[in-house]
């Protein structure tokens, strides 16, 4: 699992994201109209996690950037890092990114 | 729709900075709402058009939210969270803009939805002298017509998102009176 932390990743273009109010609302992209039971949202933490994985920022030095703006501790942080990629990766909705 | 073109041929044009802060979700006409419904079909790709179902979702999520905070803040009125799904917006581009409704064409150029960047202007007219009422009206008179031709039953402004995204998704279900019925009020 430390393993998720050192790489990268980059958002898909397979799901349409905005920032509504102080959430992160994502819907993914189907050829069908969208239900409005497909839609996700993060809370702030995770709305910011989403935001720094722009494919250049590692797993860790995320974790580190929101354990400082959140004042929390790093390695709590590391492992909701861990579980959140997790889920956004069985969603399709993050990808590794090819450094 | 060779009428409502005519019409829209009609609007003092405008020059815009084309920042997009403008681009919201604005209420258009039946009309209108047919006029771009046959674009789409016509002219934009499946790629795009799942994109566009994809933001009038998270239009609906906003609209949710937008009035879950207004709510709790006891806030009447406020700018919308929506953003226009037609708005390509890595390159501020309108995938409709040939089409596009009355309420993009003529905004800025009345007091009340003046455009806050200051970079829009009217050409051939004083902005002062714009009379926004004689467009609504015209379309309002077109939209009633087409009404009488048997094809709507009900002429109301309905926001862009409500329009392809509920009264579509009703038609696509086969419920188009359903849908019809929805718009009043």
């Amino acid at each position: 699992m430390q393993n998720m932390l050192d790489k990268c990743y980059v958002k898909s273009d397979k799901v349409v994201f905005r920032k509504i109010a102080d959430e992160f609302v994502l819907v993914p992209i189907h050829k069908e109209a969208v239900d409005l039971e497909s839609i996700f949202s993060f809370n702030e933490t995770a709305a910011r996690m989403w935001e720094l994985m722009d494919g250049k920022k590692t797993g860790f030095e995320i974790a580190k950037t929101v354990a400082e703006e959140f004042k929390q501790e790093t390695g709590e942080v590391e492992k909701d890092l861990m579980e959140f990629i997790a889920k956004l990766k069985k969603l399709n909705f993050v990808l590794e990114a090819q450094l | 729709m060779d009428k409502l073109n005519a019409i829209y041929k009609k609007i003092p044009k405008a020059t815009c900075r084309r920042c997009a802060a403008c681009c919201v979700d604005v209420g258009i006409y039946s009309v209108e709402y047919e006029n771009i419904s046959e674009f789409i079909k016509q002219n934009i790709s499946a790629k795009d058009r799942a994109e566009i179902q994809a933001r009038l979702a998270l239009n609906m999520a906003a609209r949710k939210k937008q009035a879950e905070y207004m709510q709790k803040k006891n806030i009447a009125e406020m700018k919308s969270w929506e953003v226009c799904a037609f708005l390509n917006q890595e390159e501020n581009a309108c995938l409709i803009y040939s089409h596009r409704p009355l309420a993009c064409r003529v905004f800025g150029a009345e007091k009340e939805s003046r455009c806050y960047t200051g970079g829009l202007k009217i050409r051939g007219r004083a902005a002062s002298k714009f009379d926004l009422q004689i467009w609504q009206d015209k379309l309002q008179l077109l939209s009633a017509a087409y009404s009488l031709s048997g094809r709507r039953e009900k002429i109301i402004v309905w926001p862009m998102s409500l329009w392809f995204y509920f009264r579509d998704k009703l038609v696509r279900q086969g419920k188009e009176a359903e849908a019809d019925a929805k718009h009043v009020g």
